[in-house]
């Protein structure tokens, strides 16, 4: 046991400094994440008490049609939590069996592997299971009220949190140490990646195309045959040897949709954590340290390994200064050699999907209601670049990381790489931004003037929200970073998300009043005025000349004072 | 040309170089020693325009460092004592992207690289990506980026770390050789011995301050000691200071 207390005394010490030794910095990212997932819960927990006290409505009057429902979506939510917990611990006990920096001081310890295993076994459920918790927790409290539970109910479902989240633990640490002992270590990591990325982008199709609004459909009208087939599409696995099943015969067994099941279940999942850990354990002693040490044979040393040369842009981009080139094609050459970096891409084409796949499915039949929809459809536009760019242009300049000295004691004016930065990056937004305008608004039919607008303004603000990135990321560059994704959750991160918001809001704001004009003037020819388009012109134009220039003059000074 | 001139850097109220005056002359190959925190590190970032000095001045061929920055970084190269890499750019890349940061012509670049595979012996792996280099190959590397832009003036720090014997002759016939053709070399060392073989002159550093500067004889006369091994000199200088701190 006293490596296990050992790691976990450790990791309470490093927790305990980081509280003594607050800054302002951290006291506000720790407020911000605090008050934000605190609003998630409270969100997670009435977004779920709605669906079921909307399942359970009286008005349905069938008791068998409420359980068949209510059941089979706690079905669902477990077997999703199931999968995803698997699958994040496959990938976060790579990292703490294999990769982390203590191994080896602690592996060449007088501690046993075997004690150092526990202990990162503990590490690993943790840190991939706590978000899951707080995902999953909120869910079955709202059934316990729907259900008008008592304290027992919440008591052992708490409880029972711990092995279902042992289970799916050992399962994906077993799948890790298989992996890592009998196949080359070299690409592991990147394969793992790579599933990951494709594995969140299958998960949120899956989500989508489930249409959690159909929860809310009024099925007192619908005909027997879409309602079976309403049934059928909520229908999950049920194999009485998953954890998932376990765990919903006992909720089941509480809200009284089956009998005498809660007790026999309850055993399942304590037992069958208690077998999965031990097991693990012992197949560890075995395969664990062997694993480890060949994680270092990686045979990508001298010439074995294949390079993804990308050869067409060395020529590629002549128009521009050689510095300025040269940066440009180094930072596209990193961007698609790793793995870490490309695979969020799949993350990216998911979301353009469900984007226009949610745009195509609104119930939208009027033209005037196509048009406003188009309108308001730029800020959610605006929002969604806004996120791509606090995740891959804020970071552009922090991303240089311990490289800095090359590029920083060479003659390269700051102007030179903050503009660089710019070129690289605003294309790609500019048109992820025109395709997912263009496209919704071909999908509302929406009339020339709304696609000329609302096209014309996505273009000027992917053109300003890079800049913002760009200059924010120079102003608030985080070069001893570990992980390219920490950056964004940085304080100059979260100001990025409050500006680019505010930014969007603004923009809307400004150009709702031509656009109410507009409206008016369809019905009252009369009433459209020029004046009010031309000064909503200029003040758009101010607004987006103070986000262009500001953000990036005070990056190039804040580049130019900074020590490297 | 090196001169530097009643340069001062404090970090808070902590004072890492404290009034530093120094010349390296053209084709020099100067030592710069000193130890553990003593202000090396400090003075050859500022000399690489990594850091800014709190007062006094540095300035390279003639260039001030704060004031003509592009223009004296031109004409320098500098290898730091930790040198990370691109990982994911092979080494043929890395080279065309520092030269290209010079602002040097693609065919000039490829002709150097060329060069610099056969003199560092590395033609094996010089197209395959940097991150399955050896400690040794990476150093290699750097000190071919350092060399792709011809520089007059190099700046290193700690440059043996970590390398092999051979690997080490290699480096310091490569130094000397460029010293004896002009290009001026500000080396900061630990090993006491390489400061002694390859540097003309040797500026001794402890608390930020420059306690000794001159070539072995002129540095024997100045810790009064009849030894001519540096290492002696070495820790009668900085053993001085430290009692005279102390007092």
């Amino acid at each position: 046991m006293r490596g296990m207390w050992l790691l976990l005394w450790v990791r309470l010490c490093a927790v305990k400094n980081d509280l003594v030794r607050l800054n302002r910095e951290r006291l506000f990212r720790i407020a911000f994440f605090g008050i934000a997932g605190l609003l998630f819960l409270i969100f997670d927990y009435y977004f779920f008490y709605r669906i079921f006290t909307r399942l359970q409505a009286p008005e349905l009057d069938i008791y068998l049609v409420e359980n068949i429902l209510i059941s089979q979506l706690i079905g669902m939510i477990t077997l999703a939590l199931s999968s995803v917990l698997i699958f994040s611990n496959i990938i976060a006990s790579l990292s703490t069996l294999y990769i982390s920096r203590d191994l080896n001081l602690l592996l060449s310890s007088p501690l046993s592997h075997t004690r150092v295993f526990i202990g990162k076994y503990i590490q690993t459920a943790v840190n991939s299971s706590y978000m899951v918790l707080i995902f999953g927790l909120p869910i079955f409290f709202a059934l316990g009220r729907v259900y008008e539970q008592g304290v027992i109910y919440y008591l052992t479902i708490t409880g029972l949190m711990i092995p279902f989240l042992v289970i799916p633990a050992g399962v994906g640490i077993l799948i890790t140490m298989l992996l890592m002992r009998f196949f080359p270590a070299q690409r592991i990591h990147q394969i793992f990646t790579f599933l990951g990325m494709v594995f969140a982008g299958i998960l949120i199709f899956f989500f989508r195309y489930l249409r959690p609004e159909t929860l809310y459909t009024d099925i007192t009208d619908l005909e027997q045959p879409e309602f079976i087939s309403m049934l059928n599409s909520f229908a999950v696995p049920d194999n009485p040897f998953l954890p998932s099943t376990w765990l919903t015969h006992v909720i089941n067994g509480f809200l009284g949709m089956e009998e005498g099941v809660i007790s026999q279940n309850v055993i399942f999942l304590i037992l069958g954590a208690v077998v999965v850990f031990i097991v693990v354990v012992c197949i560890a002693r075995f395969i664990y340290f062997s694993g480890f040490s060949q994680s270092f044979e990686s045979g990508s040393r001298g010439g074995a390994r294949r390079v993804f040369r990308l050869s067409m842009l060395d020529e590629s981009f002549r128009f521009l200064h050689h510095t300025q080139r040269a940066i440009m094609i180094k930072d596209i050459k990193t961007f698609f050699r790793d793995p870490t970096q490309w695979s969020q891409l799949f993350l990216l084409v998911s979301l353009i999907v469900i984007y226009l796949f949610s745009i195509r499915t609104l119930p939208v039949q009027d033209s005037f209601t196509e048009n406003l929809t188009s309108f308001l459809n730029l800020g959610l536009a605006g929002f969604v670049i806004s996120a791509l760019a606090v995740r891959f242009v804020f970071p552009t300049t922090s991303l240089e990381g311990y490289s800095t000295w090359i590029v920083f004691s060479s003659p390269l004016s700051m102007r030179q790489f903050l503009w660089s930065k710019f070129f690289i990056s605003v294309l790609p937004l500019i048109c992820m931004g025109e395709l997912l305008i263009v496209s919704s608004n071909m999908m509302l039919r929406v009339d020339q003037f709304f696609m000329l607008l609302s096209s014309i303004t996505i273009l000027v603000m992917s053109v300003s929200l890079t800049a913002l990135g760009v200059g924010m990321g120079a102003i608030f560059p985080r070069f001893n970073y570990e992980n390219a994704a920490e950056i964004a959750g940085g304080i100059g991160g979260i100001f990025y998300m409050v500006v680019s918001l505010g930014y969007i809001g603004l923009t809307i704001a400004i150009q709702a009043w031509p656009v109410s004009n507009y409206f008016r003037s369809l019905l009252y020819p009369e009433v459209f005025d020029p004046r009010i388009l031309v000064m909503s012109i200029v003040m758009l134009l101010v607004l987006n000349l103070v986000v262009f220039i500001l953000p990036m003059r005070l990056g190039f000074r804040n580049l130019e004072r900074m020590e490297y | 040309m090196i001169t530097i001139e009643g340069l001062v850097k404090d970090y808070g109220k902590i004072r890492a170089v404290n009034n530093l005056n120094l010349t390296v002359g053209d084709g020099e190959f100067f030592g710069f020693l000193g130890p553990n925190g003593a202000g090396k590190t400090t003075t050859i970032k500022i000399m690489a325009g990594l850091l800014r000095a709190t007062s006094g001045s540095v300035s390279i061929n003639g260039f001030d460092i704060s004031r003509d920055t592009v223009d004296a970084k031109k004409v320098t190269a500098y290898i730091p004592d930790k040198p990370f890499l691109y990982d994911k750019l092979t080494g043929r890349e890395f080279l065309r992207f520092v030269g290209e940061l010079y602002n040097m012509e693609r065919s000039k670049i490829d002709v150097k690289t060329d060069e610099l595979k056969e003199i560092f012996s590395m033609s094996e792996w010089i197209d395959e990506l940097i991150e399955g280099y050896s400690h040794g190959m990476k150093q290699k590397m750097v000190m071919s980026s350092a060399l792709v832009h011809n520089p007059e003036v190099i700046i290193v720090d700690e440059p043996m770390v970590g390398l092999d014997p051979r690997s080490i002759k290699l480096v310091k016939e490569m130094y000397t050789d460029l010293a004896g053709n002009g290009v001026t070399i500000f080396m900061s060392t630990h090993t006491l011995e390489h400061a002694q073989q390859m540097c003309q002159r040797i500026g001794i550093i402890n608390r930020g301050e420059l306690v000794a500067v001159g070539t072995i004889d002129e540095l024997m006369k100045t810790a009064h000691t009849r030894h001519r091994e540096l290492e002696e000199i070495f820790f009668t200088l900085t053993e001085e200071e430290r009692r005279e701190g102390a007092a």
